[in-house]
């Protein structure tokens, strides 16, 4: 269950790079679609990658249902990882597997699920973004967008409670987006789905999924909520 | 003034290199522990998983590495046949060819050309593997969804690797010792029931060990440097060919480096043990 996402005191530099957060302390939104927005290089995938676990802050804390993850260690956090899906905005699929297999490893690795479920999670994904006529083919042998597809599907393959997307809309033609939008809320209904952070660069797009915005600026957050700017008539 | 600068400033140099060797060692070391803790800590990761893909690389470094084996075995298996026997018939000593063969090539040239072999083969691929999984964010893409890289890619790889090497020194060792006869058959007149004796006399249970340690280790070296190596590459396809280029030059070094000091402790062991010493 992954219920709180809190940060506190939070710093990040990459090695001997210019901070990109300082002393950020917030707790983020819940069950929200959250677009995080700022310039570029302000440390928008930098945040969703702590979010995610993927890097570790250099001081202060990241909180998960109040648990530090900073002092947890692979196995410790596996747990609410498993909870996590994250799609990339480039790379991330396995070279040497096949698009079907890419979906396929989560779930076979961890055994949560019976083999012939996994199989039917693998098929209804597949037909749902319409990878089922490449499913037998391998990254380097499929288009960008699909492959940028994949990597969506693959991050909502677990069910995940907490769903971060990396630029997910660049690279998806009009019915990728509407696929994507409508799988989104199908899994908020139905699938256990909480919390949505995601970055775009396109405003049209961001503004029919998000409920509330986190600006990055000046190496802290400033968190937006959109229904209280509706309801201000902003 | 100037030659006490010039002498402590190479000393300076020495210790930083000797630091710096510590360092690689021991963060190697640490890969290997962290490693195999994350292969076994969590029952529940998918052990077939893990399995597949530790045949496959038995698969690609040993299966495929055995015809270049082949070549190799039977050309110094023969090589050793024809230089020791002549020698040792001039001497009167044809029955020590034996032991000559079994010091030769099952203790000292065995393990090294495999694991010459395995590092040419096998360690440039994996370092270079590994290194474009993390530039392609494979290895990323692995820790989101919950599977551990060490548990995943690296352990597979050493254990997958031990298993290759120790393999291809055994079918080393048989082929130089029986084909590198038969390929020197014509220009040889020995025996073979004579050499076969003289093998199996040679033989002794210390033999065993040192196979499986030479071979064992080789096998853990060259897989967890070019595994080290290639985790070491941070965003730039560039970096790929400079970090292969170092695990293969680290791992000759550490190969060679373990099979002299194995060697010299063992002989220092049996001249203890005749009381030389």
């Amino acid at each position: 269950m992954i219920d709180k996402l809190q940060f506190s005191n939070l710093n990040f530099h990459y090695d001997a790079g210019t901070p990109l957060f300082v002393d950020v302390s917030a707790h983020l939104p819940e069950f929200e679609n959250v677009h995080i927005v700022g310039e570029s290089g302000t440390g928008k995938s930098v945040f969703l990658k702590l979010l995610a676990g993927l890097i570790m802050p250099v001081s202060g804390e990241y909180f998960v249902n109040g648990q530090s993850v900073t002092e947890m260690s692979f196995e410790e956090f596996l747990p609410y990882r498993k909870r996590i899906g994250y799609s990339f905005d480039y790379g991330g699929l396995l070279a040497n597997r096949t698009i079907k297999d890419n979906l396929l490893l989560p779930l076979q690795y961890h055994g949560e699920v019976s083999t012939k479920e996994a199989d039917e999670r693998v098929d209804v994904m597949l037909h749902r973004f319409k990878l089922h006529t490449q499913r037998d083919r391998r990254p380097a042998a499929v288009s960008g967008s699909i492959r940028k597809t994949c990597i969506i599907a693959r991050s909502l393959i677990q069910h995940p409670e907490l769903l971060i997307l990396d630029d997910p809309f660049i690279g998806l033609d009009r019915e990728g987006v509407v696929v994507l939008l409508n799988t989104i809320d199908d899994h908020r209904k139905f699938k256990g789905l909480k919390h949505v952070f995601f970055t775009s660069r396109g405003e049209s797009v961001a503004a029919k999924l998000a409920t509330t915005s986190i600006k990055i600026e000046n190496q802290n957050l400033t968190i937006d909520s959109l229904e209280t700017r509706k309801a201000a008539g902003l | 003034m100037k030659v006490t600068q010039f002498f402590f400033s190479h000393i300076d140099e020495l210790g930083r290199k000797v630091i710096n060797i510590v360092l690689y060692t021991l963060n190697v070391l640490q890969m290997v522990y962290l490693s195999f803790r994350a292969a076994f800590y969590d029952q529940t990761q998918g052990f077939r998983t893990i399995v597949s893909v530790i045949s496959a690389q038995v698969y690609f470094t040993g299966w495929q590495a055995m015809p270049l084996i082949t070549v190799l075995a039977l050309a110094t298996g023969g090589i050793v046949i024809i230089q020791s026997a002549a020698q040792l018939s001039l001497l009167g000593g044809a029955s020590m060819v034996g032991n000559l063969m079994v010091v030769i090539i099952v203790r000292e040239l065995g393990p090294l050309i495999t694991a010459l072999v395995v590092i040419a083969r096998s360690g440039t691929a994996v370092a270079s593997e590994v290194g474009s999984m993390r530039v392609n964010r494979e290895i990323e893409a692995l820790e989101s969804v919950g599977i551990n890289p060490l548990s995943y890619i690296v352990f597979p790889r050493i254990l997958g690797g031990v298993i290759s090497v120790l393999c291809l020194a055994f079918y080393f060792n048989a082929v130089a010792l029986i084909g590198g006869f038969f390929v020197t058959r014509l220009i040889n007149d020995m025996p073979f029931a004579f050499y076969l004796d003289s093998l199996a006399g040679a033989f002794a249970a210390e033999d065993v060990w040192l196979f499986l340690l030479k071979n064992g280790f080789s096998g853990m070296i060259i897989f967890v440097v070019s595994c080290y190596q290639g985790m070491l590459v941070q965003q730039s396809p560039h970096e790929v060919p400079q970090v292969t280029t170092k695990a293969v030059v680290n791992s000759i070094i550490y190969c060679v480096t373990f099979n002299l000091a194995t060697t010299t402790l063992f002989y220092l062991k049996q001249l203890i043990d005749l009381g030389l010493l």
